[in-house]
């Protein structure tokens, strides 16, 4: 029993993380058709920023803060400072994603030069182990959970009941008609890249805190996972990407656990992947795939 | 491989990470300049070229000591590793090919072959029975190491010119493909896969032999690269390093063999390899971090102002039959097609 | 006996959950021109996509000169002789014209990694006989002067005539020509239907997609209808013409 309570809460914790991730990337995605792979690095440097303020003194909350703001900035900043211009000059999805690439390497870079290559962890997690059903878990982790629900409901929120959710489906859906119906397209995509790149940001920071010690690199090594989330579910669906989250959480935490092997974890999220690809790459809730002609 | 002066040290090392880039600079433009076809897992392909060379030529674990840890181990002598190296290159390019050559949008799929990258080197690490793990293998024996002394000036020289002796060989090969009613095909997928396959063109199996033919040159500057530095670890290949031959071709220029060679000269070759050769200033994670800076910094610029490279693709130009060109030469003008 | 060119028996497929094409059958024969036409959304473009291979069918069955294509991807249809034009031109951008033609022509030898790379001699001669029959083409098409231009810089005319050459060099048994003139002024029209005709008069088997009723009536031996999915009338240009569902699509509105 305390096996099963472990494993369905190392799940849920893993799930949160992937959640607010995919639910970013997939936003990214949705809005303006860009596969950023450079979401990890934004994921690293947002949890980098959050370190650094951590380690002068700041709390939990306002690192968070810090570390929601850097990435809401830096994806800002990348959409609005290369994407689109890119992409005014009616560059390919190939370069796009080139473009993405590049951007990872500078930013997982910089921080490599910044922070030196080091690892980095935080501080002020909270000592008491929160203790459900008999087992023990930090608090942080549980915060954690906590956190990314009431994230996915927000997220829901927006989507379903504000003005600025239509517009972003429309916008998604199709632009043009879109800005022709009078939606300020250029605005929605900025508060689409804000609105995920904050996301992103505390993703990050979640991940900082789950895997206690993180690099440079570990933002991008993240990419893997939350990429298999993101295909399992549906690219471009944000309860694709919940969903997609929730079930490599779970399958990856059950299969180490049974197995005793915990490198199986990032395996285990590799083959689903890989077998979606093989099997159905327009993933679950196949929607926008489907119509962003993905899969030929 | 250390020899006896500093200035033929630096010029056989860079002469010979010029040649094993080239190699790989070409395999990859056949891929991607020619059939446009997208290999972001290209160093994989290098990858499994030169852990199969290491493995045919470093011998059973237990003749060095025991501390590594690896399938097989073997010890044939030169040009073994490297043949079987570059028939394991064609090999691996069938099943991921299959994964990764699945009809997807450019960006998705270009994506989907990352991930496997991601994966093969999650793999080896997670494995370390297989491949020795992180720590890679190490003290290979260098070729034709009982002709002359390895650690010698000739033998330097002699290594390098084995690697050009390859280098020519993918050379003719690439050019030749190029030429050839095949080259046109594959350009013709490239430009229009829909047209492509109207006129007669089975695109699913230009794509799989591009690949097979691409993987198997990789495969070749591997084995080239491990036999010279001795040794080869994950470390080697992780992603970014396709990514730094993609940017050698978007520099040099997409589709043609110059392009490709000042491609290799300028990026993987001075950008990452020279720049190490440098006495480092204050902080080499700082140098090393900067790199890869640079190369970003590089493709974002060469994309925005020179997308086509420095040497774009040269036209193929087809002389009329003799009376047409009498025809055209005595001012025969068409209309004007409106 | 008259030799069945192409043979389409009980045609369906259905699209989004609708029928696009819902059991269209018609034969052409050898030698003829047959004019395909009909409203926006009857299914045209379906039933050349199912002839052409871009599509295939749910149920029904396609033959060519008495072989079964139904089910062979585009590329196998073209190797046997059906020949395609597309309705927004499609060309090899980054190729020369010439280029753009030899594409088409097929070569055992130079198409095969072994031949490509070891039987030079053999594939070099090859080409150079396609190269002559595209330079030939070119003449006759009066696009000469542009064999050595990168078939992306032409005009949108000169792309059509690229396209519909294109078709010719494989010396099909069947082409099929999706929209040739659309989009096109009227002094190229002319000169597209000019062709067309010289085509029809050296007994080529052509099926033409067309709303342009004028050159219908001139090209065609024979004319099929089609509305709501179904073929709902065949025969010559002047007994269709008083058809319903021709008044309604092109006379009205």
């Amino acid at each position: 029993m305390n096996q099963l309570v472990l494993i369905v809460g190392s799940g849920l914790i893993t799930a949160a993380l992937l959640a607010v991730a995919g639910v970013g990337f997939t936003l990214q995605f949705s809005v303006t058709n860009v596969l950023n792979i450079a979401y990890g690095s934004v994921m690293g440097a947002a949890a980098f920023a959050a370190y650094e303020v951590n380690k002068a003194g700041a709390n939990l909350w306002v690192s968070g803060l810090v570390a929601a703001a850097t990435g809401a900035m830096l994806s800002l900043a990348m959409n609005r400072g290369v994407f689109k211009p890119f992409e005014r000059r009616r560059a390919g999805v190939f370069t796009l994603i080139i473009l993405s690439l590049a951007i990872s390497l500078i930013l997982d870079n910089v921080v490599l030069m910044v922070g030196g290559p080091f690892f980095f962890s935080y501080k002020q997690l909270g000592q008491a182990s929160v203790r459900i059903a008999g087992v023990g878990f930090p608090p942080s982790q549980v915060f954690i959970v906590g956190a990314a629900v009431v994230l996915m409901f927000a997220v829901h929120a927006m989507q379903k009941w504000t003005k600025l959710g239509k517009a972003m489906r429309a916008t998604a859906t199709n632009p043009e008609l879109a800005k022709a119906s009078g939606v300020r397209t250029g605005l929605v995509i900025d508060l689409a890249w804000l609105i995920s790149g904050a996301l992103c940001g505390l993703a990050g920071l979640f991940m900082g805190i789950i895997v206690g010690a993180f690099n440079a690199s570990t933002g991008s090594s993240f990419l893997v996972p939350i990429i298999a989330a993101v295909v399992l579910g549906g690219i471009g669906e944000s309860y694709g990407a919940m969903l997609g989250a929730l079930t490599i959480g779970l399958v990856s935490e059950a299969a180490a656990s049974i197995a005793g092997v915990s490198a199986l974890k990032q395996l285990v999220a590799f083959a689903i992947l890989i077998g979606m690809l093989l099997l159905r790459p327009q993933g679950i809730m196949s929607g926008t795939a489907a119509q962003r002609g993905l899969v030929r | 491989m250390s020899v006896a002066t500093g200035w033929e040290f630096v010029a056989i090392t860079m002469l010979v990470y010029l040649g094993v880039n080239l190699i790989a600079c070409l395999g990859l433009n056949l891929q991607y300049g020619t059939a446009g076809v997208l290999n972001f897992a290209f160093i994989v392909f290098q990858a499994a070229g030169a852990y199969v060379a290491a493995l045919f030529a470093v011998g059973p674990s237990s003749s060095s000591g025991g501390f590594q840890t690896y399938v097989g181990g073997w010890d044939f002598p030169f040009p073994l590793p490297w043949l079987v190296a570059t028939i394991t290159g064609a090999v691996i390019a069938v099943p991921i090919g299959l994964v990764g050559l699945r009809r997807l949008r450019s960006d998705y799929q270009a994506m989907v072959m990352l991930v496997v990258s991601l994966i093969a080197t999650t793999v080896v690490v997670s494995f370390p029975g297989f491949l020795n793990g992180s720590a890679g293998i190490a003290l290979v024996p260098p070729p034709l190491g009982t002709l002359l002394n390895p650690i010698s000036v000739q033998y330097g020289w002699l290594y390098v010119g084995l690697t050009a002796v390859c280098c020519m060989v993918v050379f003719v090969l690439v050019s030749a493909l190029a030429r050839s009613p095949l080259g046109r095909n594959w350009r013709a997928m490239r430009e229009n896969e829909a047209v492509a396959i109207a006129v007669g063109l089975d695109v699913n199996r230009l794509r799989m032999l591009v690949f097979v033919v691409g993987g198997a040159i990789a495969a070749l500057s591997g084995a080239v690269l491990v036999d010279f530095i001795s040794a080869w670890s994950p470390d080697a290949w992780l992603y970014p390093e396709t990514f730094a031959f993609f940017t050698a071709l978007i520099v040099g220029g997409l589709g043609n063999s110059m392009g490709a060679l000042i491609g290799a000269v300028l990026v993987p070759t001075l950008l990452l390899e020279g720049v190490t050769l440098l006495p480092t200033f204050a902080n080499p994670t700082v140098s090393l971090g900067l790199q890869w800076v640079v190369i970003g910094v590089v493709i974002i610029a060469f994309l925005w102002f020179r997308p086509q490279g420095i040497v774009p693709e040269r036209k193929t130009v087809i002389a009329p039959p003799d009376n047409t060109a009498a025809a055209l030469a005595t001012g025969h003008k068409a209309q004007e097609a409106g | 006996m008259a030799v069945t060119a192409l043979e389409v028996e009980e045609l369906r497929r259905k699209l989004g959950g609708v029928d696009a094409v819902a059991g269209v059958s018609f034969s052409v024969a050898e030698g003829v021109t047959a004019g395909l036409i009909g409203p926006n959304g009857a299914g045209k473009s379906t039933l050349v996509g199912l002839i052409g291979g871009t599509q295939l069918p749910d149920a029904g069955t396609v033959r060519l000169f008495g072989d079964d294509i139904s089910r062979l991807p585009a590329w196998q249809r073209s190797r046997l002789g059906l020949a395609r034009t597309f309705q927004i031109s499609g060309e090899f951008a980054r190729l020369t014209v010439l280029e753009n033609l030899m594409v088409a022509c097929r070569d055992k030898t130079g198409e095969t990694l072994w031949g490509a790379l070891f039987r030079r001699s053999r594939w070099s001669a090859i080409e150079r006989a396609h190269a002559d029959r595209a330079w030939e083409l070119l003449e006759r098409f009066r696009l000469e002067h542009k064999a050595n231009e990168y078939a992306g810089l032409l005009s949108g005319g000169e792309k059509r005539l690229v396209e519909i050459m294109r078709g010719l060099i494989s010396r099909p048994r069947l082409l099929l020509l999706d929209e040739p003139l659309a989009g096109v002024n009227p002094t190229l029209r002319e000169e597209i239907t000019e062709y067309l005709w010289s085509l029809r008069r050296d007994g080529l088997t052509m099926i033409i997609v067309e709303h342009e009723l004028e050159a219908v009536e001139r090209l065609c031996d024979t004319v099929l209808v089609m509305a709501n999915g179904r073929l709902v009338g065949q025969g010559k240009y002047s007994e269709v013409i008083e058809m319903g569902e021709v008044v309604d699509a092109y006379i009205k509105g």
